[in-house]
């Protein structure tokens, strides 16, 4: 065979082999697994990486852990993506998505599933979306998995939990709760003066306009209710804890509009743990 | 001052720098010396490997750290980074361990695209875990392997540039050690540990000088060195997307000369001298070995030589009575002509060019839709005067100018708006420069922002330093920042400066490339001055238009260094026109001057008297 014979079969080979030849590179350089979501209600998952839970990473194609192994979110329900986007042959971009599908997933329903009440909030457990992957997307998959995901979660460190979120809120779950050290929000299971009982109280324009006495007022007499609800019993029954309005525009909400009901420790000191539905325990 | 002149006071220098010299170190330096003369190329790459290994490491390792841009190429990997201190801001330090990590679907692609992020970098970090492991180093994958991978890259391109430049050995090890130090300056090296795809762009255009260079030492290029060119052209593409602007000036280089023959005919043995400067290589016979006698002697007598064979049998045996006809047919042919003594070159073009599309094709749509993003609203709307206007110009609904200056994830960003589908649908990169071509004055801005991106030289935003360092959070590396103050110092007049060496090098590098007289090597030199110009150029416009000013001071890497490559350049320039004599004696093997008047691939190609080429020798 001639030399420039064999120069053009060796080119048409290379030709072929980089891409023109319609070869599918389309998993080459991602990540392992069958591209398949777990859309299960109740199971768990393991997101160990930042990146995993940013809201451009939107699919999560790893096989589900026991709940009773390190996890950091579990799936609360399943809903079908409808309108414009559904549409779409190829899955649009994640921002799109995400635009699109804004409150697909009820942060009610997820507070369904953590057993949570009118007088409960929780802290460090948001709502996570996770959509179909491409070619699930492109088989005409078209849900959403909306997920538990707790934290607290930054770029340098995220919080992992072995056990379901399933009415967590019920039991007293400190961590998930919202409790401040002198002016400095924590979680209920570190050492905290104060912790937070809803909901916050609500001002029209008008009310706000009027002096402190009137707001103050107000407050109290909403969060007497809510925090005798949360508490378990009267505050008049629990010496130890005393009732510690935030007026709108109290340090440090300054641009608050909202009043909240704080149940603070009577002698001041840091504590743990939570005071919900501890009832007439602990006290003096 | 000239090359005598410069040569005396060497040697006075180095009089006087061996009188410093203790006696006892006096045998052991005479070795080196030695070494260094009989192989200055290896020993200028050994010398620069060692500079680029201490300026990397010595007093602690610096690199760049990650801004998550990294995540896509290292998850390819499968390793995620070494946890971090919480109290430690992330972008502050350089951070080169990784663990081993388990990326399922597509927590590893391009920005959550779906689709994977292609970089030949992948093949350099591969290396690198595959040392860490074998060095037993903590971790999966420590970058300061990368590093290590890199100093000796550098060191080989190097030594590399030095055997393929022309001029006196001199002149040689100054222009490498030129291009060494412009690698090494603190706005490139930091790269080198990091988890970006700049490293191997960065170490594509270095191997590009030399393979250019042997390119074109020829007057007829071999296809074992067009090969050559062209999968350095395509490693560095390959990097990077944005560099696929480098097809601008390699096409042409890959062509600008005509290839040696493919065909080897039967009786070729050696080139000939020729009386009047004209050397050629005298085939036996310019046909294929052909059984028949008389099959063969009506061939020669109907084909015409300088052709490949299947290509001769289309050309017309007369040409056509009508004049006009006639010189089209002449025109056609000698297309033909110039096509055929560059077929290699044509193939290995259709390759590249194949490849490159190809690869700009399996680029993730979710990065294309970012960078027409930042195009659009933080380019053109967000330097705006007039943003309903240049809304109405782009074709895209009013409602969008609360975006503008937006980033893609701001709260602002159009991609909340109602409308984004149409913006995605709609708004192409054919609109963005159709929108430019109706408002050329808007490209003032726009080069303005670049050239001060090319003036900072590299992101202030990621810190160079590892957290164990005493460096403060984010501190920029200063090791060897030459260039980078030479830049700073420009910013003021950067629309003098920075475009002048540009145009100037490419003007020069063109002077130098006509100059007929001049060797082929000298004009190489030229050719690859004109090129580097060329292609920082194209390489400025292809980031301001499709990057935009999004991380501009990352992106205009490639450009920073393609402006630093210019001074070794320019001065190797100068010594290949020094080396120009209008009596010289060719070179047989690299040098054959063409006769002046005629096209050189014609003249190279055909032999001075057809008679003589189709008698054996």
């Amino acid at each position: 065979m001639p030399r420039y014979c064999r120069a053009l079969v060796a080119a048409l080979g290379v030709l072929s082999l980089s891409g023109c030849g319609s070869l599918n590179l389309e998993h080459v350089g991602m990540g392992v697994g069958s591209y398949k979501t777990t859309w299960t209600v109740g199971s768990c998952h393991r997101l160990d990486q930042f990146v995993e839970t940013d809201p451009m990473y939107a699919s999560d194609t790893s096989p589900p852990v026991p709940c009773g192994e390190p996890h950091q979110s579990e799936t609360y329900a399943d809903v079908a993506i409808t309108g414009a986007v559904a549409r779409q042959g190829e899955r649009p971009s994640p921002l799109w998505l995400e635009s699109s599908l804004r409150g697909a997933c009820s942060a009610a329903r997820m507070a369904d599933f953590l057993g949570a009440e009118p007088p409960d909030i929780t802290r460090d457990i948001i709502v996570l979306q996770i959509i179909p992957s491409v070619p699930e997307w492109r088989a005409g998959v078209r849900r959403v998995r909306c997920d538990a995901l707790i934290g607290p979660r930054t770029m340098e460190t995220l919080a992992t939990i072995s056990r379901s979120l399933r009415d967590i809120v019920r039991s007293p779950a400190a961590r998930f709760r919202q409790c401040r050290l002198g002016y400095t929000e924590v979680p209920c299971d570190g050492l905290h003066t104060a912790e937070l009982v809803y909901p916050a109280v609500k001002f029209s324009a008008v009310e706000l306009t009027r002096d402190g006495n009137y707001l103050l007022g107000k407050v109290k007499n909403v969060c007497r209710q809510e925090a005798a609800a949360y508490v378990g019993a009267p505050l008049d029954r629990r010496p130890d804890l005393i009732l510690e309005p935030e007026l709108p525009g109290d340090y440090p909400h300054r641009d608050s509009t909202t009043g909240y009901c704080w149940v603070a420790q009577t002698n001041g000191r840091p504590v743990t743990g939570s005071v919900r539905r501890t009832g007439t325990r602990g006290a003096a | 001052m000239n090359g005598k002149s410069v040569q005396i006071y060497a040697g006075r220098a180095r009089e006087f720098a061996w009188k410093l010299t203790p006696r006892r170190v006096r045998p052991l330096l005479r070795g080196a010396l030695t070494l260094a003369r009989s192989e200055p190329a290896v020993s200028t790459g050994v010398a620069w490997g060692l500079i680029m290994l201490a300026r990397l490491f010595l007093g602690g390792a610096v690199g760049m750290a990650d801004n998550f841009d990294g995540h896509r190429l290292m998850c390819q990997l499968g390793v995620a980074p070494h946890p971090i201190p919480a109290s430690q801001p992330l972008w502050a330090y350089l951070t080169p361990r990784y663990d081993s990590y388990t990326w399922y679907g597509e927590s590893c692609s391009a920005g959550g695209s779906g689709q994977p992020y292609l970089s030949t970098e992948y093949f350099p970090l591969l290396l690198a875990k595959l040392l860490t492991g074998f060095f037993g180093l903590p971790g999966a994958l420590d970058l300061r392997m990368l590093g290590i991978i890199f100093a000796l890259c550098v060191a080989a391109a190097i030594g590399w540039t030095v055997s393929e430049l022309p001029g006196p050995m001199w002149a040689r090890v100054l222009i490498a050690s030129g291009i060494g130090l412009a690698v090494a300056d603190s706005a490139v090296a930091p790269y080198f540990i990091s988890p970006f795809s700049e490293p191997a762009a960065v170490l594509g255009m270095l191997l590009l000088i030399p393979a250019l260079l042997r390119l074109l030492g020829r007057e007829r290029v071999r296809v074992r060195d067009l090969v050559l060119v062209a999968a350095v052209a395509a490693w560095t593409i390959g990097a990077k997307t944005q560099m696929a602007s480098l097809l601008l000036v390699v096409v042409p280089v890959l062509l600008l000369r005509p290839s040696r023959r493919l065909i080897r005919h039967r009786g070729v043995s050696r080139a000939r001298r020729i009386p009047g400067r004209i050397a050629v290589r005298i085939p036996a016979s310019p046909l294929p070995h052909i059984p028949t006698l008389q099959l063969r002697r009506r061939l020669r007598r109907r084909l015409r030589p300088g052709l490949p064979l299947s290509l001769r049998l289309w050309l017309p045996r007369r040409l056509p009575g009508n004049r006009i006809a006639r010189r089209e047919a002449e025109r056609a042919r000698r297309f033909l002509r110039w096509a055929a003594v560059r077929t290699p070159a044509l193939v290995i073009c259709v390759l590249l060019v194949g490849g490159t599309v190809e690869f700009q094709r399996h680029q993730p749509r979710w990065l294309n839709e970012i960078t027409r993003y930042d195009d659009v609203f933080t380019s053109i709307l967000g330097h705006s005067p007039n943003v309903q206007g240049d809304l109405r110009a782009l074709h895209l609904p009013a409602d969008f100018a609360p975006a503008a200056g937006s980033s893609i994830v701001a709260d602002n960003s159009a991609a909340t708006l109602p409308d984004y589908p149409r913006f995605v649908h709609r708004a192409t990169f054919g609109d963005i420069l159709a929108f430019y071509a109706t408002h050329p004055l808007r490209l003032f801005g726009v080069a303005d922002r670049g050239l001060a991106g090319v003036a900072a030289t590299r992101p202030s935003y990621l810190g160079n330093y590892q957290a164990s360092s005493d460096a403060a959070p984010y501190e920029q590396d200063c090791r060897l920042c030459i260039a980078s103050a030479a830049f700073t110092l420009t910013e003021p007049f950067r629309w003098v400066v920075i475009p002048g060496l540009w145009i100037g090098a490419a003007i020069g590098g063109v002077r130098l490339a006509r100059r007929r007289s001049a060797p082929a090597r000298a004009r190489g030199v030229g050719v690859l001055l004109a090129s580097v110009g060329v292609a920082t150029i194209a390489q400025f416009w292809t980031v301001m238009l499709t990057e935009g000013d999004s991380d501009l001071e990352k992106h205009m890497l490639p450009v920073v260094l393609g402006t630093m490559l210019l001074g070794p350049l320019v001065f190797a320039a100068f010594a290949a026109a020094d080396q120009i004599r209008p009596a010289s004696a060719p070179d047989a093997e690299h040098d054959v001057p063409l006769p002046r008047g005629t096209a050189d691939e014609e003249a190279a190609d055909a032999p001075a008297d057809p008679s003589i080429a189709l008698e054996p020798a």
